[in-house]
């Protein structure tokens, strides 16, 4: 037969193999194509019948010297079998090569039929891919196991056979070795151990800053108009302290002329008229300053109040909105508040 | 109180309130547009409205809280009268005005008057610390009102007086 080149026509090849191959009664039983109840009722061999020939004739060969665990090993194997059902053909595989294993090498004809469904579940189980392959590598190496120690009995064409079978899986797969051993994962350097800080502190849960909202024409006006407003009413407010000042001036004065001189003063004079002309229009400045720096003070501040009531208003209901959802990878907006 | 700060000025203003024009109490006035709010012009005088506003503007009847004895201008002040005089080392003083324009345009005393005479005591202006003030002469005579006595040429009220 020639080299197959594809994993998968390998398999297919090396299962047809290893069906005709492995001698005239047991194909029929061993198969991939075999359905599992009846391997299992081929395979236990205390209670089955024995319809095959060279089975009943192993079976007969090989009584153990000591007895095998061949509770764990049929354990073993029905699991092999349900697995198989299942579809799982890794785990199945697994099983049978335990149930190998668990049988001594004197036990010739169940060894055979466990070898025959190990490799051939590992012939199922390999897709094809890379990433099965290792499938093939173990099927090699159980059969290489089994080869290694090959009964005697074990006819000339079976052994043909079984090394026809061992020369193409090695053809399907060089690289077993790297494969079933993989290298170790190179291991990283062991990284500076940083040193002990401080347990970062939870950053102050603050709430999510108000969506900045510019204001409309309405709201700038009342800004512009309270603020205005407002500095009038400062503006008033410092008319009407220098107005008292001048009141204050005019009666110092005043008290200066009627009261701290030689002689009285004379009500009528230039002087005191003066004074009193300075202190009425002191107190005009101050009365008409404190009037309008109340008005325009409260009307300010009621016009400034207003107008970021009216934009906190309409940023309330961007918020109620418009939310900003961050996330790594993902920045938006989102609909949120209460409804 | 001169040159306030307009902060201070604005404290003190609604302390005591805007301009006041008591200091035109006890000037000399002709009419009462020439005396301040809550003023009169009462015997040529800015007197305190009403309470010492009975005599008219060219009356020349007695003042009567003029002369009267008194410890502080402010007991004076009340009744527009601008000085507590303490004549001569008197211990009692008395209720008077700055003298303007001579003794003559000082307020009359009851004591004496008659209206035939028209003039009470004869008044004089006497200076204490460097200000003319009025007083009831008694340099003539001697003689002086009841509860006053005359002391250095001016009447004034004797040590036990109320």
């Amino acid at each position: 037969m020639t080299s197959v080149a594809h994993p998968q026509g390998a398999a297919v090849a090396l299962a047809v193999a290893l069906s005709l191959g492995t001698g005239q009664a047991s194909a029929a039983d061993l198969s991939p194509r075999t359905a599992p109840g009846q391997d299992l009722a081929h395979l236990s061999l205390e209670t089955a019948p024995i319809h095959d020939n060279n089975l009943a004739r192993l079976s007969l060969q090989t009584a153990p010297a000591d007895p095998p665990p061949a509770g764990e090993r049929d354990l073993a194997y029905d699991l092999g079998v349900q697995a198989e059902a299942t579809g799982d053909h890794p785990r199945a595989a697994a099983a049978f090569e335990r149930a190998y294993r668990l049988t001594s090498p004197a036990e010739t004809g169940p060894r055979l039929l466990f070898l025959r469904a190990a490799v051939a579940a590992r012939l199922r189980a390999d897709d094809g891919t890379p990433a099965t392959r290792v499938h093939l590598c173990h099927a090699q190496a159980v059969l290489r196991d089994y080869l290694g120690d090959a009964p005697a009995t074990l006819t000339s064409e079976e052994q043909q056979s079984l090394a026809t079978l061992d020369e193409r899986l090695a053809d399907a797969t060089p690289d077993c070795q790297t494969l079933l051993n993989p290298p170790p994962p190179p291991v990283d350097p062991p990284a500076p151990t940083p040193p002990p800080a401080a347990t970062p502190k939870p950053a102050p849960t603050s709430p999510t800053p108000p969506p900045s909202v510019r204001r409309t024409p309405t709201e700038r006006g009342l800004l512009i108009g309270g603020v205005t407003s407002l500095g009038l009413g400062v503006a008033s407010f410092a008319v009407m302290g220098a107005g008292l000042d001048f009141g204050v001036r005019a009666r110092d004065e005043g008290f200066e002329l009627c009261r701290e001189g030689v002689n009285s003063c004379t009500a009528f004079e230039v002087t005191v008229y003066e004074r009193r002309e300075r202190g009425e229009f002191g107190n005009t400045l101050a009365r008409t300053g404190a009037a309008v720096g109340v008005i325009t003070l409260v009307a300010g501040v009621a016009l400034v109040v207003a107008g970021e009531r009216l934009r906190l208003r309409r940023r309330a209901a961007v918020a109620r909105h418009l939310t900003p959802h961050l996330a790594p990878g993902l920045a938006g907006l989102g609909l949120a508040g209460r409804f | 109180m001169r040159g306030l700060p307009p902060a201070l000025a604005l404290v003190l203003g609604a302390a005591v309130g805007c301009y006041h024009e008591d200091f035109l109490l006890g000037a000399y006035c002709v009419n009462e547009s020439q005396c301040g709010d809550d003023q009169c012009c009462a015997s040529r005088r800015c007197r305190p409205f009403p309470t010492d506003c009975s005599l008219g503007i060219d009356d020349e009847g007695p003042f009567l809280p003029a002369y009267d004895p008194c410890r502080s201008d402010d007991e004076c002040l009340e009744h527009g009268l601008v000085r507590c005089a303490f004549w001569n080392g008197a211990r009692v003083g008395f209720c008077t005005d700055l003298c303007v324009g001579g003794a003559l345009n000082c307020e009359n005393h009851e004591f004496n008057y008659s209206p035939e005479s028209e003039t009470g005591r004869p008044r004089t202006c006497i200076t204490i610390d460097d200000q003319s003030l009025c007083a009831l002469d008694c340099a003539p005579d001697g003689l002086c009102p009841p509860d006053m006595y005359c002391r250095s040429g001016a009447c004034v009220p004797t040590d036990d007086a109320p």
